[in-house]
């Protein structure tokens, strides 16, 4: 039973022949009406099995019989079509309209194909979309965005980074419609992620947890103070590459976002100690003395004792060269989830040499303590 | 009443076809569905407990999986625990399906994972014809509505081998993967008791691991080239685990 697929040998005109052989003399009634068998598989059990098996088998089981068909165009919620390499606005169009309680939808691209027809069907089929994912879709066009903000004011969690011809009209409408996000990945979108958009995110998205800016060069001090203010319940900002951004924006965002747990500066060269600074008062403001004093007892005297739990646990200010070792020892200071040690490195200063000295207190610790290895370290 | 003597108690289960089975009282609650009648006593009553959805080959094949499961799984190594899963699905598709349904029904939940998973590495990288010849489902389609279907597939099946290679593995639990490796002693199916008649054992040469798997790797799945090379990869990992052992 087991054969070759399409793709090997005569290709798809065997595998075209070798289906209408199978299919001819076809009945429409259902053989072996008596025995249950695997046509009959309960909708519970089938949804567990193809949970189990890669997107594409589960497509083509929808194809099998009828039960299977109907078992999963009810049920399956998560779908990713990123293995396809081309027509993938055609497997779309075909695939939209059967399973209308998708979810979780992946559209990711390796080569850009889908096309704007595609993100309009979707939109007019699955009116459950919680999370979508659309980067890498350069063919894209802000009409997409219109549809997406027409069809899904449930959308919680939007990627559509690499996604370089949507503009900030586009997006600015879509955090109009789409207030619920909690998730929003604008990497390399260069011409969307503007002030403007920021400032409409800001304005709608209050709910906004995750925001990638990466490499959106256009955004300044204006878009990100405001999105500070107006998103207080961030847990994780991308600045990384946006070049004009400033110690005001850090300043606003160590102010107003006191649940950050990532920020990423990469390459942010106008960034000095100031910010730095200011992110290290904060961290000590809301510091409470925590277990930590009795493990580390020389965290005490630098004024932490702060909960792991709580306040920064990455932080990369690799490329920022303005930056000097007693700004950046405050911060690592402030924050206890920050490392420097090599299991739990999340300090990254990539070519900042200065900066070497900067060390976490569990690596003050092990080295007072003589050992070179941490590997047991209970922390 | 010691806890242990007490799970050790008989209980009698019947089936509807007749079929009527004594076990221990630990084995009897495992099947969830009727735990609470065991537990209220209905298993050492005349009449014994009536086990519903169920057939007496089928129960006696999953009496048989608690019973290993249950009862002697302390004493056996995880590794033999895992050869007598993969033997214990040695068994045609149509009643492979009587045992899911049972499992399900019963509220088995690691029997019917085990089996959900079997299926899954059955349909993999299929296409639709195999899968309906693997499960032995009729094609309910005529010849138009097929070509209406079909029509619309090929764009799955894009021509480049490369597409092959980007199926997502991320969801593929083989059991294979798990489990350590203690090759010194390990209980052999033997003494386990013996082989159920409607078992084919493909292969039992040997106890070397790395044969099992590439054994185990031979049936019911695909043979395409990926599967190949995940079973490759498979057998790699399993020598760098060991040798990291």
């Amino acid at each position: 039973m087991v054969s070759g697929r399409p793709g090997s040998g005569g290709g798809l005109d065997v595998w075209f022949k070798n289906l209408m052989v199978a299919g001819e003399g076809g009945k429409m009634e259902r053989a072996g009406p008596v025995m249950a068998g695997w046509k009959d598989l309960p909708m519970e059990l089938l949804l567990r099995i193809v949970s189990l098996v890669d997107d594409k088998t589960v497509i083509v089981a929808s194809g099998v019989c009828t039960g299977w068909r109907d078992a999963l165009c009810l049920g399956l919620t998560s779908l990713s079509l990123s293995w396809c390499k081309n027509n993938m606005t055609s497997l779309v169009d075909s695939l939209a309209p059967k399973f209308t309680k998708l979810q979780v939808l992946t559209l990711r691209q390796n080569r850009p194909q889908l096309e704007d027809s595609a993100v309009e069907i979707v939109a007019k089929h699955c009116h459950d979309l919680r999370d979508l994912d659309l980067s890498g879709s350069l063919k894209l066009s802000d009409r997409s965005l219109y549809a997406l903000s027409r069809g899904w004011p449930h959308l919680t969690r939007l990627n559509i980074s690499g996604c370089s011809s949507f503009t900030d009209s586009g997006l600015a409408y879509l955090t109009s419609h789409c207030k619920n996000l909690n998730y929003l990945n604008l990497c390399g979108c260069v011409k969307a992620a503007t002030d403007r958009a920021l400032e409409a995110i800001a304005c709608n998205c209050g709910q906004l947890q995750f925001l990638n800016l990466g490499w959106c060069e256009a955004v300044s001090d204006k878009g990100v103070t405001s999105l500070a203010s107006g998103c207080p319940d961030l847990r994780a900002l991308d600045l990384c590459g946006c070049v004009l951004i400033t110690d005001e924006s850090v300043i606003a965002l160590a102010n107003g976002c006191l649940h950050l747990r990532t920020l990423g500066l990469y390459y942010c060269q106008n960034i000095t100690d100031r910010a730095m600074y200011s992110l290290a008062k904060n961290g000590r403001v809301r510091s409470k003395r925590g277990p930590q004093d009795q493990i580390c007892g020389s965290a005490t005297t630098r004024g932490g004792g702060f909960d792991e739990k709580e306040g920064l646990a990455s932080l990369n200010i690799g490329q920022c060269t303005a930056l000097t070792p007693p700004a950046v020892q405050a911060v690592c200071d402030s924050f206890p989830a920050l490392h420097t040690c090599p299991e739990r490195h999340s300090l990254i200063i990539s070519g900042c040499l200065s900066l070497t000295s900067v060390h976490c207190a569990c690596a003050v610790q092990a080295h007072r303590a003589g050992r070179s290895v941490l590997s047991n370290h209970a922390y | 009443m010691a806890g242990s003597s007490k799970e050790m108690e008989k209980v009698l289960l019947r089936t509807a076809d007749g079929g009527s089975f004594v076990v221990s009282r630990c084995v009897a609650a495992a099947m969830v569905a009727i735990s609470c009648e065991v537990e209220a006593g209905e298993g050492e009553r005349e009449g014994g407990i009536l086990v519903p959805n169920v057939t007496r080959p089928v129960l006696a094949k999953i009496l048989r999986f608690l019973h290993i499961h249950v009862e002697m799984a302390p004493s056996l190594y995880p590794i033999t625990l895992e050869r007598f899963d993969k033997e214990f699905l040695n068994v045609s598709v149509d009643f492979l399906y009587h045992i899911l349904l049972a499992a399900y029904h019963l509220k088995i939940v690691s029997l019917r994972d085990l089996v959900c998973q079997k299926v899954a590495d059955m349909m993999k990288g299929k296409s639709i014809d195999e899968i309906r010849t693997t499960f032995n489902i009729p094609n309910e389609y005529t010849a138009e509505e097929m070509a209406k279907i079909t029509k619309k597939y090929p764009w799955i099946f894009d021509q480049q081998l490369d597409d092959e290679k980007g199926i997502s593995v991320e969801k593929d639990k083989n059991i294979e993967n798990e489990g350590t490796s203690k090759g010194k002693h390990k209980r052999t199916a033997d003494e386990l008791g013996s082989v159920e008649k409607d078992n084919h054992i493909e292969n039992k040469k040997g106890t070397n691991r790395e044969e099992e798997i590439h054994v185990e790797s031979k049936e019911g799945a695909s043979t395409g080239k990926d599967k190949q090379i995940e079973d490759k990869e498979e057998r790699e990992g399993a020598r760098r685990r060991r040798h990291s052992e």
